[in-house]
């Protein structure tokens, strides 16, 4: 079953099928919910209601977050965003493995992640420079010693 | 100079365009993909993907480069693929994290592909 990192990660996967080349994340846990926002520079390319598995985006992934999420919203215009409330499962509480296959994706993205009066921001401009873009194994190693050093729930 | 051949402009582009998929995996020589849509989520991909960067970090691999694609179905998921130039693609179907580490132990550090594990991408194993 689908989690709350998981969603995340279809989300992306939808925005990249959607062509988009940079993918912004934006997710705050309160009271044991997450507001989640996926906003891309893609397009919209599906029928309203009409859901594909591959190559138009974005269908499948809604049918299931309809049924999972709490509330969930896709705004379509210059760019999409994808937005959704969720209650916390523990899937983002290690950053690790919760993030590495959304960096490992073609096309810039940043995610900022907010717990209570903590958030933790990663980009992959900021990775590079940090020589911690997982790439390699030094890479590899780079992203999770960041990640392993920035918060701890 | 020597006028090319048409065989002498063929062979200029492929060695060209080879030199350009390593430019786009930036100089890497192992390209890993995993392909990540719904029904590879669902399946576990997620966990394979892992278990690969894990174990490329372990063994010290530094030519190696993974990315993720959308859905292989209706593949075998986890679907891993295996690029290495010159080598050519090698598929690898119903990828969980144990036959992940095989494939990074045996194919990228050994240079032996996991035959068992192998399979041909359109059909199926």
């Amino acid at each position: 079953m689908h989690t709350v990192a998981d969603f995340i990660l279809e989300a992306a996967e939808n925005s990249s099928e959607a062509g988009s080349s940079s993918i912004c994340v934006k997710a705050r846990l309160e009271d044991g919910i997450w507001d989640v926002e996926v906003a891309d520079d893609g397009e919209w390319t599906l029928e309203e209601g009409k859901c594909s598995t591959k190559g138009a985006g974005r269908g499948r992934a809604l049918k299931l977050l309809a049924q999972r999420a709490e509330s969930w919203h896709l705004e379509k215009g210059n760019g999409t965003v994808l937005s959704f409330r969720m209650a916390d499962d523990g899937s983002l509480d290690d950053l690790y493995p919760a993030l590495l296959p959304l960096f490992l994706r073609d096309g810039d993205v940043e995610v900022s992640l907010g717990y209570g009066n903590r958030s933790v921001a990663v980009s992959t401009s900021m990775l590079k420079k940090m020589n911690a873009f997982p790439e390699g194994a030094s890479g590899i190693r780079g992203f999770r010693s960041l990640l392993e050093g920035i918060i701890r729930r | 100079m020597a006028k090319l051949s048409l065989s002498d402009l063929h062979d200029i582009r492929e060695r060209e365009g080879k030199k350009l998929k390593m430019r786009d995996i930036h100089g890497r020589t192992v390209h890993v993909v995993v392909a990540m849509g719904t029904s590879g989520i669902e399946k576990g991909a997620k966990f394979t993907l892992n278990a690969i960067a894990d174990e490329v970090e372990k063994k010290g691999l530094e030519d190696v480069i993974i990315t993720q694609t959308g859905s292989a179905a209706p593949a075998p998921e986890p679907v891993v693929e295996v690029f290495i130039p010159g080598k050519g693609l090698t598929v690898y179907g119903s990828v969980d994290a144990e036959k992940a580490k095989r494939i990074v132990d045996e194919h990228l550090a050994g240079g032996k592909p996991v035959e068992d594990l192998r399979i041909d991408l359109e059909g199926g194993v």
